[in-house]
């Protein structure tokens, strides 16, 4: 599913980001990445999802070689990925309902399939109330949920997810974390990227430690 | 298509530049037209030979029609021609000649019009080219036309038309340039969209089509707006002259844009700023082409 062999990453000459990085996360799997500000995370992130390339070594994500992949080829491949971030990303001229149904009509859903899908997660992450609000009427919470929902109304093969509980108090996290494992279960790869050592504690799921741009741990 | 302030403001720059857009080449049209009235004071005068039989005089008629750049030649019979010099010699008519003298005396005569929108030197090289072609026609007494007047004025007609043509093609460029500098506002407000459709997995050419086609809607009704009240200013302008009662004649010559021109103009201005709002989004799109953590 997501393979890193020595993978060396720098963006300034002798300033490395990530270095001999290699791992494999294997489909459905739920992996923490965890480490300091600095450590790699985003780095990681960004080169699963082609925003940046690699130096050298060679990643592969849902059987594509990424240093084989054509420009045209990679909006296809974010397409099976869901991204949730730091800072959301949320179209603020759109209510919730509309920056949820957004990953579906890139695919081309026919409209009752849009609203389909969309009610549905929204019903799961608890939007429900807000549907037709804008982003900038919600808190912080409320739109990290938006941002989740819009990551995962698609049905993605791979959910990176950076900080996705970091607005959230610890009930929300936890419910939240709920709705990714019930995701998982269902063959949904997770790469999720906290801080929050209670979330670590309570989940028992493998951890991927970075720490200057080396996986210093990878435990189950 | 959603509606904003940002939108609205663009909405009304882009009318009002078209307003100035259409309404300078009416000027230039019109202008021109205008030229060519005044220049069709020189007429060339055909006097007919006084046994002129009316058959031989028709197809002098009709080969003059026929003739390039020609547009209208009018007969003024003995007696039209007789009461025109007879009103020239004012209080002297009467005591000079009688009217029967004068019928005699005046030859029947031919008013040979060209195209308006022919520039002097046209003009003269047209009237040169009749007159060699028509100084041999047996009905035909003597030619006339202003050739040293054309001379005259022949440069500052040219330098009208060309200052004109400049002025319209400079107007062309501000406003087409300033139509897309608004719309690179419009596309740099929606930045954060171009990422996230991005980050969505949307296709280059699907984010340039949702932009395209919503940017073409925008600029459709801006044309339609500005047109049509280009239409009412100068529909009001035009009665305006007219009933002013001096300028009736140039009230009655004054042109709208025809179908040609209208469809020359507006290919121009939307390819131009359609094909700077795709560069616009094709720069915007290769700049967020990555995560940004701001």
């Amino acid at each position: 599913m997501i393979e890193f062999k020595h993978v060396y990453k720098a963006y300034l000459a002798n300033v490395p980001c990530l270095r001999d990085v290699s791992f494999r996360v294997n489909e459905g799997d739920f992996v923490f990445v965890v480490g300091p500000s600095g450590a790699g995370k985003t780095t990681l992130f960004k080169l699963m999802t082609a925003y940046e390339s690699k130096n050298t070594g060679e990643i592969n994500v849902l059987g594509h070689n990424l240093s084989s992949l054509k420009k045209g080829q990679i909006p296809f491949l974010r397409r099976e990925i869901g991204m949730v971030l730091q800072n959301y990303k949320l179209l603020k001229n759109k209510t919730v309902f509309e920056n949820i149904e957004l990953p579906l009509i890139i695919r081309g859903l026919s409209a009752d399939e849009r609203i389909e899908k969309t009610e549905q997660i929204i019903e799961k992450v608890g939007l429900k109330e807000y549907r037709d609000q804008f982003p900038d009427f919600l808190s912080g919470g409320e739109q990290q949920r938006v941002a989740i929902a819009r990551a995962l109304v698609h049905s993605p093969k791979i959910v990176i997810a950076d900080e996705p509980t970091g607005n959230l108090d610890s009930e929300l996290s936890q419910s939240i974390m709920k709705l990714f494992k019930d995701f998982s279960k269902q063959g949904v790869t997770f790469l999720v990227a906290t801080h929050d050592e209670r979330l670590l504690k309570t989940s028992e799921s493998r951890v991927l430690r970075l720490n200057k741009g080396l996986v210093s741990e990878d435990v189950q | 298509m959603k509606v904003n302030s940002l939108k609205i403001a663009l909405f009304f720059i882009t009318c009002l530049s078209i307003l100035i857009l259409i309404s300078g080449f009416l000027v230039y049209k019109n202008s021109l037209i205008a030229l060519g009235a005044w220049n069709n004071a020189n007429k060339m005068l055909v006097f007919l030979k006084t046994d002129t039989l009316e058959p031989q005089r028709n197809e002098l008629i009709q080969k003059i029609q026929s003739m390039d750049k020609v547009q209208s030649v009018t007969l003024v019979d003995r007696q039209a021609a007789g009461e025109s010099f007879q009103k020239s010699l004012k209080e002297y008519a009467n005591s000079l000649l009688t009217n029967d003298e004068m019928l005699d005396l005046v030859p029947e005569t031919l008013e040979i019009d060209l195209a308006n929108e022919l520039n002097l030197s046209d003009r003269q090289a047209a009237f040169q080219q009749l007159a060699s072609t028509l100084k041999n026609e047996p009905a035909i007494e003597e030619l006339s036309y202003s050739a040293t007047w054309l001379q005259k004025f022949e440069k500052i007609d040219r330098f009208l038309r060309s200052a004109g043509l400049f002025v319209f093609l400079v107007t062309t460029l501000l406003v087409s340039y300033l139509i897309s500098l608004m719309i690179r506002v419009y596309i740099d407000d929606t930045k954060s969209e171009i990422e996230v459709y991005n980050l969505l997995g949307a296709t280059r050419w699907s984010i340039y089509k949702l932009y395209l086609y919503d940017l073409a809607q925008f600029l459709t009704l801006s044309l339609v707006v500005a047109l049509g009240l280009t239409a009412v200013f100068f529909n009001y302008a035009k009665t305006a002259l007219a009933q002013s009662g001096l300028s009736k004649m140039v009230a009655e010559n004054l042109m709208f844009l025809n179908f040609r021109e209208g469809g020359i103009l507006l290919f121009i201005l939307m390819a131009s700023i359609l094909a700077h709002c795709f560069f616009t989004i094709t720069s915007s799109v290769n700049k967020l082409n990555q995560i940004n953590n701001d």
